[in-house]
C-alpha cells in the first residue's frame, strides 16, 4: 500500500464528495447488454488483470489527519463481480440505475463496481460503475477495449507509465493561475430564467431531454465551420452561448467544456484522471454577428487550450467564488461535443447493445453534450438541475437551439440579437394564441351606454349614497343640466374639465355631464395638497374646474342647450401619473378606449342589472372609472361611499352591507385594511398581490380577480382569475381587443419563460401624454404585430409568458437591481418573506448598496434571516430588516417606496482588528492562521475574505476536530466563516455533544437501577 | 444606435430603429439620429397631438 497526493483534478471531484457523500453526479459508467454464452471466470480474470494494471481502479481516497485528501493504493486482488438475477429487461435496467445512481465513499474502497445481472443463461446485462475521480470519460473506452481484449484471450503491452507520475509532473509544472484568475475576474454568473427560485444550496436532482440535430443540419454547421475556418465544435459552442445569452439577457458568462488532457502518447493507454474543464468566457458584448462571434470563441477556446493546467480550487480560491453554495463556481453549464465511441465490442464473441443508464444527476445548471452518429446526425442530451427547470423548458430551449443552429448555418452575417430562436409553433403561440382578443367594439361612448338603460329602466336606481338615491333617469337629467351649463359657457370638444369632488353623488352626474358636453374630464382629489392641485391645473390648461359645490348648483335637471358630446375617437379623460422620475405627466385617454375597457369588463365578469359597486378608490387614480362607470353600463347600481376612511375596515365593511355591495376593487394594500368585508366579486390591482394575500383574501369572495394594467393602456389590460389554492400568482391574459407581447432589450418576441419588458396594444391604447410629444413617441412605438399604423406601450414592467399563455408580472424594470455583480429582483425576495407566517407585508431595497427588507408583522427578525437564508442565494439574503408598523403609502394606496426611511441601514461592522474574545473564538482564530499561513486572525475575520478555500476548508474542520474531537459539517463554514460565527457553531455543537452525553448517561444509570 | 422617426395615419409620431423595415402604417419623415436626437426633433415638431382621426 503506498500513498499520495491526488490531481488537481482529483481534488476537485474529492472535495465535492466530502461536500454531500451521497450526491452520484460524478459516478461514471457503461452498461450493455449480452447475449450469447458468457464466461464469466474468464470476465473476473480480464477485470482482475485490468485493475492490477492501473493502479487508479486500486485507489481510494481518504482524508489525512490534517484534512487534506489522499490517495492510497490498495494491492491488487481479485475483483468481486456482483451477481444479480433480474426476471426482465426493465427489472435488470432498475438494477442499472441503482447501480450508477449510487454515491461512492472514496475514502473507504476503490470505487469501482461491477454488476453482472443474469436475464437468462445467455442473457446478461453487464454494468460498470466508476467514479470520474479515477477514470474520466477516456478511461472508460480504455477499460472496456482491455476487458474485451482479456476476455478474447489476448494479451496487452506494459503500461510506460503510471497515474502518480501523471500527479507528480502536474505539480511541477508552472500552472498559470494569474493568466487564468485575470481572463476570469469579475465573469457574472450565468442566470437562466429558472422555473423555481434558486435553492440556498444546489441539489444533484436532475433531468434530461434527449433531442437531434439531424445529419443535414449537422452537415450545414460542418460546412459553415470550414468557411470560417473552425471546427464544427466552435460553432455549435457559439451557436450555444447565442442560446444562452438570449435566454439571460446577459452578454458575459462562462461556459464550461471538457479537454481530454491526453496530449502526450504515453498516457494515451492509461487508465486515470486526466480530463480537465476549461471555463470558456463568452463574450457576445456589442452585439457581433455571428460570425464575429464564431471568431471570438475560437480565439477563446485555443487561449484555453494553450493553458489548460488549471488548478480548478486554487483559481476558485483566488477568484473568490467559493463562497455560494447555490450555484458552481466559474460556470453554471457544461457544453461537450464528443468523439466517436468505442464501437468496438466489448466483449467478443458476444453480441452486445447498450442499454440506457438511468442516470442524469445535474453536475450544473445546465449541460449540453452531443454525440456524433453513423449517419451523420448528432443526439444531444440536455441535463438539467430539477431544482430549477422542468422538463419542457429545457426541451423548448433545445428546440430554439436547433432554429439558432439553422440559421447561423444560412447567414452568419447576422448579429446574434436578430437571430430567429424561436420555432414556428412557439411563435404562432406567443403572437398568435395569446393575444386572440377580438371582440366587437360599437361606435358609442359611456354616455350612449348609460342612456340605454336610462331609457329602459328610467326609475332603477343607479347611484346610492348615504343620503339618498338618483335613479337612471335623474342621473340622466342632472349630467344633461350640467352639460348645458357647461356648453353655456362655450366648453366642449377639445377642452379639459377639472372635476375636484369627494365621494358623493356628485362625481358621477360630474363625470357624465363634462362628457355629454364632449369636453374631457380631470379629475382631481381634494385631499391633495395645493401645490400639487395647482400644478396639475397649471399642467394641464383646464377650461373650468368644478367641485361638489359646483355640481350640486349647476347640475339642475330639465337646463337645455345644444351639446354636441363626445365621439369615441375624443378624450374622455386625462388623468395624471407620477413617474419614478421627473414631473408628473397627464395621460390622454379617448372615449373608444374607455368604452372598450367597459365592454370587455362587462364580458369578462359578465356583468348585469344585479352589481352593486363600491366606489372607494380616489378619483385621481383611473381605476376609479372602473367602480364608477361598469355599474352604469351594466344597469347596476354604484354605491358612494361619502366621507368614510378607505382605510376604516369596520366602517367600509358596514357600509358595503348597508348597501348590499357586491363588486369591490381596492390595491392588495387596501385589501389589508379591509379583511372582514365579504362580496360576490372582488378586484385586486395596482400593485403586485402576494400568494399569502391572495390565498387570505379568496375565501372572502365568491370570485377574485388579480388584474394588471398600467394608466397609458387604460385602466386595466389583463386580469387573472384567483383559483381556490393560488400557488404563485399571475396576472393572466389580455382582457378584449388588447395585445401583450413580452419583448426582449432589442425589441424582440422573447420566448416562453423568459423575462422581458410587457408591451401592450390594442383598442386600451391612450393618445399619449398631454403636450409632452418627445415622451409620448419615446414610451408609444410602432407594433409590428398590430393593425397598420398601431401603437405599443411599452410599460417598463418586466413580464414572462407561462407556457399556457398566462402573464406574470416581475416587477418593474426600473426596480431591479445590480448588487455586486448580481442581478436581484427585489420582488422575488419579498415573495419570500411574505411567504412566513409571521410576515403581512414586506418591501425589498436597496440603500447604500445594501439589500434593506422592510417588514410589516410580528416575525422576530433573527427568525426571518434564517427562512430568507433558507430559500434564497446568499446574496439575495437582505442585509438588514426594519420592522415597519405600517409602508408608506402613494394617494393612490400603492406601497411608496421612495417614501421608505432612507437611514434604517444598520453601520456597517468595522473592519478593525477585534482580538479573539472567547475560547472558542481563540481556538478558531489559531486553526485559520495555521491553515492559512498568518500571523494573527481576528474575531471578525471571514475565512474566505482571509483567502481561504474549500480545500483549505476540510483542513480548517481536521483542525478543530484534534482540538475539541467536535465534527462541524463542512458546510457550516461556508454559511458562518467568520471566526465569531464559526466559533459559535463549535460551541452549539459541543453543548450538544454534551447533552448527547448525558442522556446517555442517564439511560445507562437508568438501566443499572433496573 | 440610429433611429427614423416615424408617422402613421393618425399623424402620430414615434421611432423606429434604422436597421429595420418599420412596420405597416409608419412612415419614416426622413429624419434620423441617435434616439435622442429623433425624441427631440418629436418634442419640437409635433405640435398639435390630437390623432386625426376619421369620426
Amino acid at each position: 500500500m503506498t500513498s499520495g497526493p491526488l490531481s488537481f483534478g482529483q481534488e476537485r471531484l474529492w472535495f465535492l464528495h466530502r461536500l454531500d457523500p451521497q450526491d452520484p453526479s460524478y459516478t461514471t459508467h457503461y452498461a450493455y447488454r449480452l447475449r450469447g454464452g458468457l464466461d464469466t471466470t474468464r470476465l473476473q480474470a480480464a477485470f482482475t488483470e485490468v485493475v492490477a494494471r492501473h493502479e487508479p481502479l486500486r485507489t481510494r481516497y481518504p482524508e489525512a489527519e490534517d484534512g487534506r485528501p489522499t490517495a492510497v493504493i490498495e494491492p491488487p486482488a481479485l475483483v468481486e463481480i456482483e451477481r444479480v438475477d433480474a426476471d426482465g429487461v426493465r427489472a435488470a435496467l432498475a438494477i442499472v440505475a441503482d447501480r450508477t445512481n449510487t454515491a461512492f465513499d472514496l475514502a473507504a474502497r476503490p470505487p469501482l463496481r461491477v454488476t453482472l445481472i443474469r436475464l437468462a443463461a445467455d442473457d446478461h446485462v453487464l454494468c460498470v460503475v466508476l467514479h470520474h475521480i479515477n477514470a474520466d470519460g477516456w478511461s472508460i473506452n480504455v477499460l472496456r477495449r482491455e476487458v474485451a481484449e482479456l476476455y478474447a484471450g489476448g494479451t496487452l503491452e506494459e503500461l510506460p507509465l503510471r497515474y502518480a507520475d501523471h500527479v507528480r509532473a502536474e505539480r511541477e509544472q508552472d500552472t498559470d493561475v494569474s493568466w487564468w484568475a485575470g481572463r476570469l475576474a469579475g465573469t457574472p454568473s450565468l442566470d437562466l430564467p429558472a422555473d423555481r427560485p434558486r435553492p440556498a444550496v444546489r441539489t444533484p436532482s436532475g433531468g434530461e431531454v434527449i433531442f437531434e440535430i439531424p445529419p443535414g443540419l449537422s452537415a450545414a454547421v460542418n460546412r459553415l465551420a470550414r468557411r470560417e475556418r473552425c471546427t464544427p465544435y466552435m460553432v455549435l459552442l457559439a451557436a450555444y452561448q447565442v442560446l444562452l445569452a438570449r435566454h439571460s439577457g446577459q452578454d458575459d458568462f462562462c461556459v464550461g467544456t471538457p479537454a481530454a488532457g491526453r496530449d502526450r502518447p504515453e498516457v494515451e493507454n492509461l487508465i486515470g484522471m486526466f480530463s480537465t474543464t476549461l471555463a470558456l468566457r463568452a463574450d457576445l458584448s456589442g452585439d457581433p454577428v455571428f460570425a464575429e462571434l464564431l471568431a471570438r470563441t475560437r480565439r477563446g477556446v485555443l487561449a484555453a487550450l494553450a493553458h489548460r493546467e488549471v488548478p480548478f480550487e486554487r483559481l476558485v480560491g483566488a477568484l473568490g467564488l467559493d463562497r455560494d453554495l447555490s450555484r458552481t463556481p466559474l460556470f453554471q453549464t457544461m457544453f461537450a461535443v464528443h468523439t466517436h465511441g468505442d464501437t468496438g465490442d466489448p466483449l467478443p464473441g458476444l453480441t452486445a447493445a447498450p442499454v440506457p443508464h438511468g442516470w442524469h444527476p445535474a453536475r450544473f445548471d445546465l449541460s449540453m453534450d452531443l454525440y456524433p452518429r453513423d449517419d451523420g446526425a448528432l443526439t444531444g442530451h440536455a441535463i438539467f438541475s430539477t431544482d430549477l427547470f422542468d422538463q419542457g423548458t429545457v426541451e423548448r430551449m433545445t428546440a430554439r437551439y436547433l432554429v439558432l443552429l439553422e440559421a447561423v448555418a444560412e447567414d452568419p452575417r447576422r448579429p446574434v440579437s436578430t437571430l430567429p430562436l424561436l420555432p414556428r409553433a412557439e411563435r404562432d403561440l406567443l403572437l398568435g394564441a395569446c393575444n386572440d382578443t377580438a371582440a366587437d367594439l360599437p361606435p358609442v361612448t359611456v354616455v350612449g351606454l348609460m342612456l340605454n338603460h336610462a331609457a329602459a329602466t328610467p326609475d332603477a336606481v343607479a347611484v346610492v349614497h348615504d343620503e339618498g338615491e338618483l335613479t337612471y333617469a335623474e342621473l340622466a337629467a342632472r349630467a344633461a343640466g350640467l352639460a348645458a351649463r357647461l356648453a353655456e359657457d362655450g366648453i366642449g370638444r377639445g377642452d379639459l374639465v377639472a372635476i375636484i369632488t369627494g365621494r358623493g353623488p356628485e362625481t358621477p352626474v360630474a363625470l357624465l355631464g363634462v362628457a355629454m358636453s364632449g369636453a374631457a374630464y380631470l379629475p382631481v382629489d381634494p385631499d391633495y395638497p395645493a401645490t400639487r392641485v395647482a400644478y396639475l391645473l397649471e399642467d394641464a390648461q383646464v377650461a373650468r374646474v368644478l367641485t361638489d359645490e359646483d355640481v350640486r348648483r349647476l347640475a339642475v335637471p330639465g337646463a337645455t342647450c345644444e351639446t354636441l358630446g363626445a365621439r369615441p375617437e375624443d378624450p374622455a379623460y386625462v388623468i395624471y401619473t407620477s413617474g419614478s422620475t421627473g414631473r408628473p405627466k397627464g395621460v390622454v385617454v379617448p372615449h373608444r378606449a374607455l368604452t372598450n375597457f367597459l365592454l370587455a369588463m362587462r364580458t369578462l365578469l359578465d356583468g348585469g342589472p344585479g352589481d352593486t359597486w363600491l366606489a372607494l378608490t380616489s378619483l385621481s387614480f383611473d381605476i376609479s372609472a372602473l367602480e364608477l362607470f361598469l355599474p352604469l353600463v351594466t344597469g347596476g347600481r354604484v354605491v358612494m361611499a361619502g366621507g368614510i376612511d378607505a382605510r376604516d375596515g369596520d366602517a367600509v365593511a358596514a357600509l358595503a352591507a348597508r348597501h348590499g355591495v357586491t363588486h369591490v376593487q381596492a390595491t392588495p394594500s387596501g385589501w389589508r385594511m379591509l379583511p372582514g368585508l365579504r362580496v360576490d366579486t372582488a378586484l385586486a390591482g395596482g400593485e403586485p398581490l402576494p400568494p399569502a394575500l391572495a390565498a387570505e383574501l379568496r375565501p372572502n369572495a365568491r370570485r377574485l380577480f388579480n388584474m394588471y394594467g398600467p394608466t397609458e393602456t387604460t385602466i386595466w389590460s389583463t386580469a387573472w382569475q384567483v383559483p381556490d389554492a393560488p400557488g404563485d400568482v399571475a396576472i393572466g391574459r389580455p382582457i378584449a381587443n388588447t395585445t401583450c407581447h413580452v419583448v426582449d432589450r432589442h425589441g424582440r418576441p422573447a420566448p416562453i419563460g423568459v423575462p422581458g419588458e410587457l408591451l401592450i396594444g390594442g383598442a386600451g391604447v391612450a393618445d399619449g401624454y398631454l403636450r409632452r410629444p418627445g415622451l409620448t413617441a419615446d414610451r408609444f412605438v410602432p407594433d409590428p404585430y398590430g393593425p397598420p399604423g398601431a401603437r405599443l406601450y411599452r410599460t417598463g414592467d418586466l413580464a414572462r409568458r407561462r407556457a399556457d399563455g398566462t402573464l406574470d408580472c416581475l416587477g418593474r424594470t426600473d426596480h431591479q437591481v445590480k448588487l455586486r455583480g448580481h442581478r436581484i429582483e427585489p420582488g422575488e425576495i419579498e415573495a419570500v418573506l411574505d411567504a412566513h407566517p409571521g410576515v403581512r407585508q414586506s418591501v425589498v431595497v436597496v440603500q447604500e448598496e445594501t439589500l434593506v427588507a422592510f417588514v410589516v408583522g410580528d416575525a422576530p427578525v433573527a427568525e426571518l434571516r434564517t427562512h430568507a437564508a433558507a430559500t434564497l442565494p446568499p446574496y439575495m439574503v437582505p442585509g438588514a430588516f426594519v420592522r415597519a408598523e405600517a409602508l408608506p403609502l402613494t394617494p393612490n394606496g400603492k406601497v411608496d417606496r421612495a417614501a421608505l426611511p432612507g437611514d434604517a441601514r444598520p453601520v456597517p461592522e468595522s473592519t478593525a482588528y477585534v482580538p479573539p474574545r472567547t475560547d472558542a473564538e481563540e481556538l478558531v482564530a489559531d486553526v485559520y492562521a495555521e491553515v492559512l499561513g498568518l500571523e494573527k486572525v481576528g474575531a471578525h475575520d471571514d475565512f474566505f475574505a482571509l483567502g481561504g478555500h474549500s480545500l483549505l476548508a476540510t483542513r480548517v474542520i481536521a483542525g478543530i476536530r484534534a482540538l475539541t474531537e467536535v465534527e462541524v459539517p463542512i458546510r457550516t463554514i461556508f454559511a458562518a466563516g467568520a471566526v465569531a460565527d464559526l466559533a459559535q457553531a463549535v460551541t452549539d455543537l459541543l453543548t450538544a455533544e454534551i447533552d448527547r452525553l448525558t442522556d446517555e448517561e442517564a439511560a445507562r444509570l437508568a438501566k443499572e437501577r433496573d | 444606435m440610429t433611429h427614423l422617426v416615424v408617422v402613421n395615419h393618425e399623424k402620430q409620431y414615434s421611432i423606429w430603429p434604422a436597421d429595420r423595415e418599420p412596420p405597416a402604417g409608419w412612415d419614416p419623415t426622413g429624419v434620423t439620429g441617435d434616439r435622442q436626437a429623433c425624441l427631440d426633433h418629436i418634442e419640437r415638431t409635433w405640435t398639435d397631438m390630437r390623432p386625426h382621426r376619421e369620426p
